[in-house]
């Protein structure tokens, strides 16, 4: 090797060190977390869309399933690390990105046409019409569908047979894919006098016409969709319903929630019951005997959850919430009330602190509620690192109508019975959940395990442990104290309700009033005969006046 | 439990405290004045043999009080009390108007009755009306003093009630009597003050005497015993509420004083807000250094039932001052939306409660005089608690911020005289003309 050969190397290694050196941050920064699944948006993606990602992300945490969210132009290079990718809506992309698809899609057609037997790993669903449209279009592949005009479509779904739902469901630049092979087709929809699917899967692709997420038909039917796409098509997703009585608090008649907990028995209907968290006083007679009904529900087939502390911490205090949690926990499990998951608000899967706080719950709950006092992070982090933790989650159910207890299927939900105002529904609540193809479950009937700083619940093969001892809960009834003394003085009374105390000053005022208006009649008396009868003198000034 | 809480806690227990004390004592003063009202129609007082009658000496501090002066002496010379037994005294105190030749016009009028008109100079007098006292008592004549106040003009009976009353006890140190408005239809401000003073000065103390045989004395239209101002030394020059002041000392002594409404003087109010916010700070500024200084004898078992009275003026500038302060900043707050009283049952209710009460309470008062009890009256109060209570909390802030003055300072006391305004008639000439 001479000089100049030399020489030529290392100008040629050092231009390559330099262009490394500045392609290497670019990859980095276009990296994106890994997950099961990729979900690609516009890089324009506005609100509306975002809002509709975000609810893929949540159906697809309900699963159990890690998935990474990220505008396309971040995406780029990454397509292949993730065996599912989905393309919502794309309207914004860099051209590369057909290039890496197309390249995938040859591969694995290669490899099916090598090896019969061949089945490819990779699934892309594209969700909306114009980016397939754009893909096959580059692809050459303009004869394999057809273009039809509208933004709204009669969308029919069957989630069981002989029980179709319709809806409409609005459709960007509708296209239906007509290749004579496909796999796999569900749904109807109806764009003006064509009639197409609501999905279609051919090779590696699956095609949904609509991302309209807003219309709950929809939201269901994607649902079901969206699992089956992943776990397979011959899989049957079937998870559980439970009815939940929603936001129950202490220190309240309790008549009313043993009335709903008989008629449910009754019916062999399995319930869990949402109690809210009490910190002080639970040695209260209110306190115990509404335990006493918790406890005598536990027997009967009914859970109890307890909801998280409603707090105003504009910043998040971890470690205080979990005090909070461990007090309210303790209190019922002193009670021999043994609450077995947490419910939360929405938006508490999409914020680290809150997400810190219910990793110590196997069971979570989400309530229909947002904390306004949280933030989401999920833009930032562009993952749902929550699916981390392995909950088990149970969600508000999305109900088509009144007389249905919902489609969703492919996570469990939670019916929510609001005791003020669902009271006179509960017949025919009962009726739809019977009849619904949903199975009722009993959330004893599923593993739990929970912790807090002071106690520890695990709940496994049937038996019941707290802080490690087994606990029977069947309900044996309680002897009350008659006289409770709840030690409080005159100002902690009044510091605690006034309410009592209106009541003795409002009778108070009321007698004091009467004697006033007594002594006024009799003053009055009195200064007329003082100042207008005949025998006295005619005013005092005169009569002083007379006497001078 | 917040801290607005806590205030608001405290501030609905101190008002309602002070309220059903206020009743209390109105239950007390009304059953009394019907009593004595009683008496008069019975005609209990007879009149004693004039020679049986005490030497008065009546002293009238003055300081440019040409306006009313005249007026005042007149109403005194016409006392149904016999003329050779009492002495009209009036300490001309360093005035700067025409009060000497007003005063010497009517001793030239007069000439066989006794009017001692004592002109001071800046050296000797203006120094207050404690000190101009205590120069009317180097000269008094009198075993019995009484006092009136430049702007006065008593019924004819009211010192002979007076004297006929602190007769009747040897214990008895003092009696006080009544005073009125003799300008309560000049402005809104003088109605205020008449349903005040009514409400306030005279039912109160007619409801403390009837309970506790408490009274403090108003600073005009009483009689005391000289002997006791003989051993108290004369008046504290350093007390602007030299009536309070002395009301303490004398309760230390052993006596007692009484309320006597017969005896009825007519005063002139100040009608204009400057004016009364000046006169009100004093009487507040006073009543903080007679409180300050007679606090000890709160705890002090020979101090009798004036332990009672300091409470009870601790009561009213302590808690009431602060009750108010509170609720008033607390329901601006709330307004604002910057405060937020989680208390259970802290209602409305609680104000609209206590409002009945205090009209009532103050109509009580009204309807026991002749020609006060109306509509309009309970309008007036209605208002009244919504404008001039309002007030009387500046006032009282005013009076001890200027306290803390003098005492960071060591300034010495001055008199602020209140200003006075010429009247159209007497109460009694109205009342002539509007019949007519």
């Amino acid at each position: 090797m001479n000089y100049n050969m030399m020489f030529k190397k290392s100008v040629v290694l050092g231009l390559l060190l330099i262009f490394a050196f500045f392609l290497f941050p670019l990859s980095a920064k276009a990296a994106v977390p890994e997950g099961e699944v990729l979900i690609v948006y516009s890089d324009d993606a506005d609100e509306a869309v975002m809002k509709n990602i975000y609810q893929i992300a949540e159906l697809l945490t309900f699963g159990g399933v890690e998935c990474t969210f990220a505008p396309a132009a971040e995406c780029r290079g990454s397509l292949g690390n993730f065996q599912n990718v989905i393309f919502y809506e794309l309207e914004k992309y860099p051209p590369g990105l057909f290039k890496e698809i197309q390249l995938i899609e040859n591969g694995e057609a290669k490899r099916a046409r090598e090896n019969e037997n061949y089945r490819s790993r990779y699934r892309f669903m594209f969700v909306g019409n114009p980016f397939l449209k754009e893909y096959l279009d580059r692809t050459e592949r303009y004869t394999k569908y057809t273009v039809h005009n509208g933004e709204v479509g009669t969308f029919t779904y069957s989630f069981e047979e002989q029980n179709e739902k319709q809806s409409l469901a609005q459709l960007k630049e509708p296209i239906f894919y007509n290749g004579r092979k496909f796999d796999y087709q569900s749904g109807t929809m109806l764009v003006g006098s064509a009639e197409g699917y609501f999905c279609k899967t051919w090779d590696i692709i699956t095609h949904i016409t609509t991302g309209d997420l807003g219309n709950p038909l929809v939201k269901a039917a994607f649902s079901k969709e969206l699992f089956l796409w992943m776990d397979g098509r011959d899989q049957v997703i079937r998870q559980a319903r439970y009815l939940v009585i929603d936001r129950v608090y202490p220190f309240q008649d309790p008549a009313g929630l043993l009335e709903t907990i008989r008629e449910l028995a009754e019916n062999n209907i399995p319930f869990v019951i949402s109690v809210m968290p009490v910190y002080d006083h639970g040695d209260y007679p209110a306190m115990q005997h509404f335990c006493e009904v918790l406890r005598y529900a536990q027997d009967k087939g009914g859970a109890v959850i307890l909801h998280a502390p409603i707090h105003h911490m504009a910043e998040f205090d971890v470690d205080q919430m979990n005090e909070s949690i461990a007090t309210a926990m303790g209190l019922y499990i002193r009670q021999g009330v043994y609450p077995v998951g947490l419910q939360v608000p929405e938006n508490w899967m999409s914020n680290r602190d809150t997400v810190e706080v219910m990793s110590r719950f196997g069971t979570i709950l989400i309530a229909e509620e947002t904390d306004p006092w949280i933030e989401g992070d999920w833009k930032e982090e562009k993952t749902n690192y929550v699916c981390r933790d392995a909950h088990q989650w149970i969600v508000p159910v999305v109900t088509l109508n009144e007389e249905d207890t919902g489609y969703m299927e492919t996570h469990s939900t939670a019916v929510y019975l609001d005791l003020s105002k669902d009271m006179e529904n509960l017949g025919r609540i009962i009726e739809n959940m019977k009849n619904s193809h949903v199975p009722i479950k009993n959330l004893w009937e599923v593993s739990h395990s929970l912790w807090t700083t002071v106690d520890t619940i695990t709940y496994e093969n049937g038996i019941l442990r707290v802080n490690g001892k087994e606990t029977d809960r069947t309900f044996v009834p309680t002897e009350y104290e008659e006289e409770f003394s709840y030690q409080r003085n005159r100002r902690q009374r009044f510091s605690k309700d006034l309410t009592g105390e209106n009541q003795k000053l409002a009778i108070a005022v009321a007698a004091m009033s009467i004697l006033f208006i007594i002594f006024i009649i009799v003053a009055r008396g009195n200064n007329r005969r003082r100042f207008f009868i005949k025998d006295e003198e005619e005013d005092l000034d005169a009569y002083w006046e007379n006497k001078r | 439990m917040s801290l607005a809480d806590c205030l608001s806690l405290y501030a609905i227990a101190a008002i309602w405290g002070l309220m059903f004390l206020n009743i209390f004592l109105s239950i007390g003063g009304f059953i009394y004045m019907i009593r004595v009202n009683r008496q008069e129609k019975d005609k209990k007082h007879k009149k004693h043999q004039d020679q049986e009658y005490p030497m008065v000496s009546i002293m009238v501090p003055a300081h440019n009080e040409s306006i009313v002066i005249g007026k005042t002496v007149m109403a005194l010379l016409a006392f149904d009390y016999p003329a050779d037994r009492y002495e009209i005294i009036v300490i001309n105190d360093n005035s700067s108007d025409n009060s000497a030749q007003v005063l010497k016009g009517i001793q030239e009028k007069n000439p066989d009755r006794r009017l001692m008109v004592i002109n001071t100079d800046n050296i000797m007098g203006g120094k207050g009306k404690s000190n101009a006292l205590n120069i009317a008592l180097s000269v008094a004549k009198g075993t019995v003093i009484a006092i009136y106040d430049a702007d006065n003009t008593p019924a004819p009976d009211a010192l002979r009630i007076l004297v006929e009353n602190l007769m009747e006890d040897e214990k008895l140190g003092a009696v006080i009597g009544k005073f009125r408005t003799r300008n309560r239809n000049a402005s809104l401000l003088t109605r205020f003050v008449n349903i005040e003073t009514l409400a306030y000065q005279c039912m109160n103390q007619a409801g403390r005497y009837f309970f506790f045989k408490l009274c403090t004395i108003p600073g005009t239209n009483y009689v005391i015993r000289r002997s006791i101002i003989d051993e108290m030394g004369g008046w504290d020059t350093k007390a602007l509420s030299e009536d309070t002041e002395i009301s303490f000392r004398l309760y230390r002594m052993g006596y007692y004083i009484k309320f006597m409404p017969l005896a009825v003087t007519w005063e002139q109010e100040p009608q204009k807000l400057k004016q009364w916010f000046k006169q009100r700070t004093r009487w507040a500024k006073g009543n903080v250094y007679v409180l300050i200084k007679n606090f000890k004898y709160a705890f002090d078992p020979k101090a009798g039932p004036m332990r009672l009275d300091v409470f009870y003026y601790a009561l009213v500038y302590v808690l009431m001052l602060t009750s108010l302060v509170c609720s008033d900043t607390i329901f601006v707050l709330g307004i604002l939306g910057l405060c937020h009283v989680t208390l259970g049952g802290f209602s409305s209710l609680l104000w609209g409660m206590a409002i009945v009460l205090f009209v009532l309470n103050v109509l009580i008062t009204l309807s026991v005089e002749k020609n006060e009890f109306n509509v309009e009256s309970a309008l007036l109060i209605l208002l009244m608690l919504f404008t001039y209570s309002k007030m009387w909390v500046a006032v009282v802030i005013k009076a001890i911020y200027l306290s803390i003055q003098d005492a960071v300072f060591d300034k010495e006391v001055v008199w602020d005289k209140t200003e006075r305004f010429e009247e159209s008639a007497q109460p009694a000439e109205r009342k002539k003309l509007a019949k007519r």
